[in-house]
Formats: C-alpha cells, structure tokens, sequence
C-alpha cells in the first residue's frame, strides 16, 4: 500500500495521503506548515519531580539489539511457533544513560481538528500524539518495520490459506480514565476500570465501516474493505476475516487501534445512542477535544492554539519493557516556523526541525548554533521524494525517449547542493532508500543536455520552423514542444527550481512556463488530469503496494492517484502480483523489477528524497530516528541528564 | 435625530442581507471544498463505501444544494441518462473533467433523482444503463438525517429514527457489476414496487418547485439557521462556530483594544504638540519618524523587536510570545499583569503602525481649529496659551478623531492575523486565515457577518458621535 503524500513542491509537501497500510495512520495535510515538530522544555513540572507515584528516574542500561518480555503470559506467547509477533527488542544505538522524567517540549505546526483518532479528519499531529497515547494490536518496530512487536496482543496467529486471524489480547491492559471530572455526578457513570477488550475491536470494526463516520474513517475504511468480518470468541480473543488474501491486512490489522464502546457509544449523560444516528454522532462527539487510549501516555489537556499535553502512564502494560522516558510531554502549538528556532535558543523546545531556507541562513556552518553552545544538530532522512510527473496523454511526453531527455535536463544534483542546502540525496525510483524494495544499483541519470538533445532528436522532436522550438508533427499536425508545468505554490525553493529548469529547457528548444498554483488548485487540475507537468511529492509506505499509482485501472478513474496516466503491462503485472507476494525476497525481486521498469519509462522524474535537520540540546540524548516517521516519533527520543530548571 | 437612527438602523437590514449575499456567492465559488482540504477522501482507490461517506458529509453541510438557485425540479430523464452514461464512462470517452463533474452532480441532485432513475430503472434500452440506475437508486431515494445539535433535539431525534427505518427497507436493493443477471430483475421489481407507493414524495407539484427553487439552496438553509442564530458547526471540527468564535474573542479584543487605546493615548499628545509647533524642527522630525514607523510592515516590526527584546541579543525582558505563561497564577492580579507583559511586544507592533495616522488626524484638527477666531478671541481676551490649546483648541479639534473610533469596532473582532502569527496568539485573524484555507465556509461565514454588521454599527456610531459633539451638523 502506498501512503502517499502528495504535494506540490513545497517547501513542504502537501501530504495528499498517507494512507494507514501497516503504518500509522493515513493523513492528508500540508507538510509545510504542519512540519513535524517535537521540543521539550528545560522547564520540568517542580524539578523533574510531580506528585502520586514516586517517578522512575532510572538509568537503564540495556544495550541495543537486547530482548524484553513485558510479562511471563508474552514471553510463553512467544514461544509459540504460529505467532507471527516477535519479542521485543532494543533499537540499535539505544542510549546507554537515560534520565526518566521530565517535560519534553517540543512543538506542533497547527491544532488538529479534533481527537478522535477516527472521527476526527487526518493530521499528522493526531497520528503522532496517538502514537504516544494509544495502543495498538502490535507495535511495528521503528528501526526494522517488518517486525510487530506485542502491544495489547500477545499473541496474532494467520490460519495457511491467510484469510483468518486470531488476535489473543493480553489481560491486564486498561483504558485510562477519561479525562473529566469524575467527582461529578453526571461522570459518575464513567468511574469505572475498563479493560481493553475483543469488544472494543468489535466497535472499532463497526466505526471504521459506518458511512456516516467521516474524517480519517473514510481514508480507513479502504484499507479494511477486504475484511469482511469480525468475531469475537471472548473478551481477550477475536477473530478477524478477510475476503482476499492481501499482503498488506496483517500490517493493516496489526496497526489498529481499538476505540473503547463504553465511551464513544454514549452521550456525555451516559445515554446510549440510536442505531440510526450513533455514526453521526462520532463525528461530533462530545469527547472529541479530548483523547484517550492506553498506551504509554495519558491525556491530560489541549488548549487549542495554545499547547496539548499528555503525562506518563503509570498503568502501562509495556512498562516493563518500554515505559515512558518522560514524565510528560507537552506539544506546544507554534504556527509560524520562523518562532522555532527563537523558541529553541531560549529553551522554551527541547528540539525543533527547521525548513532548509531557515537551516540554510541561520545553522548551516554557524557554529555555535544560534549563538548557543549546548545545542548540537542531527539529520535525520524522510521517506518521502519529490518529482516532476508527466502527463503521459499529452503528445509531448508520449515517448520514453523524450520522457528521459527531460529529466537528463534537470541539474538535481545541483539543485540539492545549492537550493536545498543539501538536505537530500537524489533517487532514482518511487521508493524510500533505505527500504530494500530500492534498487541501489540504479542510479539516477546524469545532468546530460547533449544526451538529452540526441534523444529529442530521435524522437522526432526537431526545430523545423527554426522558431527556436522543437515541433513534431503529430497526426498530421504540427505540435510546438511548450509545456506548463503547475508547481505547489507558496514556495521559493520550487520556484527556484522551474527557473533552473526553464533555462536548461530553453537550451534544448522546449519552452516551458511555471504556474505555481494553491493546493486546492492543484489538486483540481491534477485530478482533471487537466496539466502537462507537475511538481509533486509521495511518502511511501513501508509495505509498498504499487496498485494506487501506477495501475492501468486507475489511471481510467478520475481523481485516482495514477496523474500521470502511466499504463503498463509489465507494471500492471507486477502491481498485481506484490499485493499477494508474502515471500520476502520475491517481494524484494518484484520491487527491483518495477524499480527497473519505471526508472527505463521515466513516467515521472524523480528528483530527490528529503532530508530533515533537527536541532536540539545536549541534555538529550543523540535522537535516534524511527524510519517511519523520523521526526514525528520521540518514543525514541530520552534525556542524557533532566534538564536544568533554573535555565 | 431619533427618526434619522431608526432610518439607518432599518436600511442596516437590505444592506447586511446584500453583504452576506456576495460573501456566501464569493466563498462558495472559490475552489476547493471543505471535504478536500480537511479529508484524506481524494485520490484513494476504493468506491462505494466512500462516496456513501462524501454524500453524508455533502448533505450535512448541505454542500449537495445550488447556492443560489434550484432548477433540479425540473430535471429530464434524458440529462439524468447523461450524466449516469458521463459518470461511468458507458458511452463515448466524457473527459476527467466531465467525468468528475457528472459524478459531483450524482451525488448532489439526490431525491430529485428518483423519478426519472425509476424510469430508466424500468425501460432503458442499455442493461448497463438500467444495473447503474439501480445503484444511483439507493443514495437518491435516501432521506437525510436532520441536524440533533440545534433547536429541538428530541424532535430530530424521532424524526431521524423514523428516517432511518424508511431508508432501511431498500438498504440492500442493488447489484455488484458481477452480479448475476437475475439480480438486476428481481431489485428493479422491488423498486418498482416502493415506487408505485412512495411515488409522492419525490415529485412536485408547481408549489413545490417554486419553493424548491428559491429556498432548496445553500444560501437560504444558511439564512434560515441565522435567523435562529444557528451558525452551524464547523466543517473542520465539527464544534459549533458559536463556541469556537467565542473562544477566540477574548485574545483579539485584548489585544486590539489594547492597542487601540494606546494608540489613541500616544497619538493625540503627539498630533497636538506637532500642531502646536505647526512647522517647527520637532515637527518635521515627529513626522519623519512616525512615517517610518507607519511604513514599515508588522511582521518586520515584530520580529525584530522578539529578536531585540526576547532573545538575549542584547536583552531578555519579554517572552517570546503567546498571550499568557502556562505556569499557574494564583491572584487575577498576577495574571493581569503576565498577560500585560506578554502583550507588551505584539500592543506595542501594532501601535506603531497606528500612530502615524492618528497624530496626522490629531494635528490636521487642532490646526484647523487654532486659525479660528474665537481661538484668537481665547487668546485676546488674555488666556494662558496652554488653557487656549487644551480647553478651546483640542476639544474642538479632536471632533474628527473620535468619530474614527467607530471603525474600530470591526477590527476588535476580526483581530490582526499578522500580529497573531508572529506572537502566537490564538485570535480570530489566525482562524479566519485557517477557516479559508480548509474552506470551512460556516467558520468563514460567521467572522466575517461579524465583522460586517460591526462595521455597519460603527458608521453609524460614526455619524451619529458626530450629531452628538458638534451641534452644527443637524442630521435631520
């Protein structure tokens, strides 16, 4: 499954969609300005300290790559050979020293819409605060995303034709409470402990296919068209059906979050809603400006524009294992990106990223950064490419020849050098590098304008006219070789790059113009396939499924993910056969095989895949990155030494 | 004076119905739509259950009516075949756009659909034709659910169970295109059969169209629910925009009235000591220097004074903006007083920017009024210069000043979007500017009849102060 952001150049990317596949969650937002943020503050509640159970400030000391069972009913779990999880394990590069505890700050680029982690429209900002706060069936391990790791189940067995799956939930994981007064008495029916059970999945289930629940419910609902239905044995084992035997419904199934029915079926009375509006209602709830989950954080409050704030769960059933390395975290909502950096320097944010224009003037090669001698800088690399995509139904870009003249035109390298600030790598196919689906033996073709020449002269594309233009003639008529290539507005860097480009045009005898367009312009145009060219991003999942982009069936629908109206036979083959390709390496091989096939047809031009600067201060420990979602994840992110409170 | 308020305050009426009017058209037109921006529904593979969704989502916003005008009553069964052959692409090659826009129009003409899909259901000469009326079929002929969270709720509520169980009885009436051949027979007897029953409610009589026309629309719902106060909820995050709107109200109008009466404080001073010294060195040097103040833009003014004063770059005396500590403060005074230091810097950008004009306005007036004779009358008759000035001049000068107070009122509301970006103060201008980039129309729609009617309120004021502080000007 593809999660795709899509996006016009921007300095952020519009992320179109991420869908859910196995990974978190599917968002469609504007990277620009909601760029992951994360900061801590130097300023811990009273010295690190806060009142109720005493706070482990431990120093843990289990290396990377070392094993932990949360409890002997996981570990005996385990065993079992027909689980397909697998025991947990410490990333690579784990820190030595960790100080538990603290306020980690850091800070978010808008309010997510609401709380309701299904009903509540996609943000990226929701996605992470519930990967804090919330719990899955498995965890997808950040450093190795083909191992899940339990969660809420200790155990997830696949019957052979792969179309049963008995998830058994560990006992002894509850909710949280939820986050009201519950002296009150109109609360009072909400006092009591609830254990997350195959009931919850059940309403889960009945949520996500509701029509009438909208939000990320209706992205969702795609991903668990083929699972038919849900059986619930008991009240720690349920039992999930698929109709078709899909690569990606074990990921699917493993990232679902369950939604507690003895809170969202009710009013805030405590009134059970009707059968015919309860999906309506979700959309409204009365909870929805605030969370719940039961993971390793609970929700404590979100002050719209202002912060939102979640505190270590001391209930947590991977505390043994993987509890929380703060004692709380507060997302402080920061909407213009210029305050990050002032932010940073007077230590209101633990971290914060940067924008490449801001990195570019104020941190690259000005050491101490900021003028501070305790901030130090990490990149870290995002799993999503930029590209130019080619309307292959418009007769310029018909032929793979010219396809390829195009993009031997483009100076990518240069422009990661100087227009980027080199925060990226330039690619040459539609995955992630660090995904083993990217062949590496490919490499990008070279900046070549003679090359390029040779090739729109084969092509047929020649100045006849000596008008300065190629022309061609094309079913008995003359076609200039002009283009319009529609850019992602309100970004300098692509704006910087049409006009690197254009002139590289100009001197192979295309005349293109750039028209930067809003992002609700874009999307119009792009889905009437009404363009010749455009400037666009994807964030490919982890689980790649070739189907939404590059299938010939979508590029027939309308407002599909297939733009370009890319049409292969090979393509269509191999998008078919990955989605029921469980063995890894012939999943590998078919990746490579695509990798090959579009990097010969040259449907778009991929240009670069983004890296991400963080900055952050030396009472934390060096960032490790989750590869999933490098800045949006501070699981794996600790304290060195709690930070200074006086400071 | 009393005859010519009630005059204006009746004209009032015509007026903000023509400004809503032009709002809704405008904001209605521009492209994109709520769905798109806050939604992940684009571009994602999968149909039916989804455009099940997008319809519900349509409906609640009533984003399935025209805007202004509503002809669906007078549909024919052959647009209606045209749009179904369009949509799926069944015969001929429709363009994207085409496409796109025939399934849009599916999607919204709903119940007035049902007549004519009934009878291409029945005696269309392509099966093709006849399977998709069918399937239109299902989302045509199911009523809507009506809003529970405003007026009566009990009500709603009873009116959508009795909804819900007359859309259950042909939930299942459609066929998969693999279906087999009988299905198609065996759902369209079906539908035929509801048809020869519920036939009346989805046709119209001569009343019903003309009312369809008028007020089966975007624009009339919305005037019908503001009549009622109903603002709607917002489409982003479906809280009430009463609710969201307030929440807000509390920055901008500390900050803007702040602002403004700094403004106000800083600048009359300034405006009559320039008048005073009409010409003179310190003039030219006030003026100079309020012009540059006046030109140079907000977010630059800010910035550099968070830079100078928040940073340490040389000093660190005010926070690095938000509009109050997070910390808990036990007395409302020393709340007061954090708030006051936290808007120190974002009060002080935006009076900058106001004071030129002001003392312009300031001095302008009392110049006016110096070269008047019974200044010099004040004068001859042997008053101190500073009483002259202060109870003669200024009063008097001060006339037109005032009277711009009355167009202030809007801008409390509608708040300073670049001031609230830079200092991070959750106001209305930050929502505003958010409620048009995910074209969440209500939202969009509430702040600015705001606004308008306050503008309205403030010309009047404007007019009236004027009657009120200069007994020459005689509005009847």
């Amino acid at each position: 499954m593809t999660r795709l952001l899509q996006s016009g150049f921007g300095v952020g990317l519009l992320v179109l969609l991420v869908v859910i596949g196995a990974v978190n969650t599917a968002q469609l937002h504007n990277l620009e300005k909601k760029v992951a943020e994360l900061e801590t503050s130097p300023r811990p509640t009273v010295s690190g300290q806060k009142e109720g159970p005493p706070v482990a400030v431990v120093s843990t000391a289990q290396a990377g790559g070392s094993l932990c069972y949360s409890s002997d009913e996981e570990k005996l779990a385990l065993q079992d050979e027909a689980n397909v999880l697998k025991p947990f394990q410490y990333p690579p590069g784990w820190p030595s020293k960790i100080d538990r505890g603290g306020t980690l700050k850091r800070h978010v680029g808008q309010d997510p819409p609401g709380l309701n982690p299904i009903a509540s429209n996609n943000a990226a900002d929701l996605s992470e605060l519930y990967r804090y706060m919330g719990a899955r069936i498995a965890v997808q391990s950040q450093h190795n995303p083909d191992d899940w790791y339990p969660d809420l189940a200790t155990k997830v067995t696949r019957s052979p034709d792969g179309l049963v799956y008995d998830v058994y939930l560990r006992k002894g994981a509850y909710w949280s409470k939820p986050t009201v007064d519950l002296s009150d008495p109109r609360h009072a029916w909400l006092a009591a402990d609830h254990e997350v059970t195959a009931d919850d999945y059940a309403f889960t289930i009945e949520m996500i296919k509701n029509p009438q629940v909208l939000g990320r419910a209706a992205a969702l609902r795609t991903y668990v068209e083929a699972l038919s239905r849900i059986e619930v044995v008991d009240t720690h084992h349920f039992r999930v059906h698929f109709t078709e035997n899909l690569y990606i419904n074990q990921p699917t199934l493993l990232d679902l979050e369950p939604m507690p029915r003895w809170l969202y079926m009710y009013d805030e009375d405590g009134r059970k809603f009707d059968d015919a509006t309860w999906g309506d209602k979700q959309n409204s709830h009365w909870y929805n400006q605030k969370a719940i989950g039961a993971g390793a954080y609970n929700f404590v409050e979100w002050e719209p524009g202002v912060r939102i704030v979640i505190e270590k769960n001391e209930r947590y059933h991977l505390n043994k294992c993987a509890p929380a390395n703060f004692d709380r975290i507060e997302m402080k909502v920061l909407k213009d990106q210029q305050s990050w950096l002032r932010r940073l320097k007077t230590g209101e944010l633990d971290y914060s990223h940067m924008q490449p224009q801001q990195f570019l003037a104020e941190v690259k090669d000005k050491q101490p950064y900021l003028g501070e001698e305790g901030l130090k800088l990490a990149v870290g690399d995002e799993a999503s490419y930029f590209y130019i995509g080619w309307n292959q139904t418009r007769p310029q870009f018909q032929d793979k020849r010219v396809r390829k003249a195009l993009s031997e035109a483009l100076d990518r390298q240069g422009l990661v050098d100087s227009v980027f600030a080199g925060l990226g790598t330039i690619t040459s196919g539609p995955f992630d590098q660090s995904n083993p689906c990217y062949d590496s033996s490919i490499a990008p073709l070279p900046y070549d304008l003679e090359d390029a020449k040779r090739l729109l002269d084969e092509a047929g594309w020649k100045d006849t006219d000596g008008d300065g233009t190629r022309d061609k003639m094309v079913d008995g008529k003359k076609v200039q070789f002009t283009f319009t290539m529609v850019i992602y507005g309100s970004s300098t860097e692509y704006e910087t790059l049409a006009r690197v480009y254009r002139e590289a045009l100009d001197r192979l005898g295309i005349k293109m113009t750039a028209q930067p367009l809003e992002w609700a312009a874009h999307l119009k145009k792009i889905n009437e396939r009404d363009f010749d060219a455009y400037t666009g991003a994807w964030v490919p999942s982890w689980e790649i499924d070739l189907y939404q982009i590059w299938h010939s069936t979508e590029a027939d629908r309308p407002e599909s993910s297939n733009y370009v109206s890319f049409r292969n036979a090979d393509g269509d083959r191999i998008a078919e056969a990955l989605r029921r390709e469980f063995d890894e390496t012939k999943r590998v091989d078919l990746c490579h095989q695509f990798h090959a096939l579009v990097h010969d047809e040259q449907p778009y031009t991929f240009i670069y895949q983004r890296k991400r600067p963080v900055l952050y201060w030396d009472h934390m420990n060096t960032p490790i990155f989750s590869k999933l979602n490098p800045h949006r994840d501070a699981r794996l992110f600790s304290f060195a030494s709690l930070p200074d409170p006086a400071k | 004076m009393l005859q010519y308020a009630v005059k204006r305050i009746l004209w009032m009426i015509p007026t903000f119905f023509m400004i809503s009017l032009v709002v809704f058209v405008l904001i209605n037109l521009a492209p994109g739509n709520p769905g798109q921006a806050g939604g992940a529904e684009n571009g994602q593979s999968g149909q039916s259950v989804q455009s099940e969704s997008v319809i519900f989502f349509k409906r609640q916003f009533n984003l399935d009516k025209p805007i202004l005008v509503n002809t669906r009553t007078r549909l024919t069964q052959g647009e209606v075949r045209q749009l179904i052959v369009t949509a799926r692409s069944v015969e001929g090659t429709p363009t994207p756009a085409q496409i796109i826009a025939a399934k849009d129009a599916l999607e919204d003409y709903g119940n007035y659909l049902v007549r004519h899909l009934v009878a291409l259901q029945a005696d269309d000469a392509n099966p093709d034709v006849r399977r998709l009326a069918t399937s239109y079929l299902l989302t045509a002929a199911t009523l809507s659910m009506t809003s529970e969270t405003a007026g009566d709720a009990a009500a709603a509520r009873d009116v959508n169970r009795e909804r819900d169980a007359y859309n259950r009885v042909f939930r299942d009436w459609s066929c998969a295109a693999a279906a087999p051949p009988e299905c198609v027979g065996e759902t369209t007897a079906k539908w035929q059969a509801w048809w020869a029953e519920n036939r009346s409610t989805y046709e119209y009589t001569a009343a019903e169209t003309a009312w369809a026309f008028f007020f089966d629309t975007r624009f009339a719902t919305y005037w019908r629910n503001l009549v009622h106060l109903d603002f709607g909820v917002s489409a982003n995050s479906r809280e009430p925009i009463l609710d969201l709107v307030l929440g807000k109200l509390k920055y901008s109008v500390s900050l803007s009235l702040t602002a403004v009466m700094l403004a106000y404080l800083v600048a009359v001073p300034l405006g009559v000591y320039s008048a005073v010294r009409s010409g003179s060195r310190a003039d030219t040097v006030l003026t100079a220097g309020l012009f540059v103040l006046y030109s140079l833009p907000t977010f630059f003014t800010g910035t550099v004074l968070l830079q100078l004063l928040s940073q340490g770059t040389p000093v660190k005396w005010f926070p690095t903006g938000d509009f109050q500590s997070q910390a808990a403060i036990p007395t409302t005074l020393g709340s007061l007083a954090d708030i006051a230091w936290h808007l120190a810097l974002p009060v002080a950008t935006s009076t900058s920017v106001a004071l030129a004009a002001l003392s312009r306005y300031a001095r302008t007036g009392v110049i006016d009024v110096i070269r008047a004779d019974y200044i010099r009358t004040a004068r001859a008759k042997g008053l101190e210069e500073p009483v002259v000035i202060i109870k003669h001049a200024v009063r008097n000068g001060m006339i037109p000043i005032l009277t711009l107070l009355g167009g202030i009122l809007p801008v409390l509301v509608s708040g300073s979007v670049v001031i609230e970006v830079v200092f991070n103060i959750p106001g209305m201008g930050q929502f505003l500017v958010e409620s048009i980039g995910q074209r969440d129309y209500n939202a969009v729609m509430a702040v600015l009849l705001a606004s308008a009617v306050l503008t309205l309120v403030g010309i009047l004021f404007s007019d009236l102060s004027y009657a009120l502080v200069d007994p020459r000007i005689n509005l009847d």
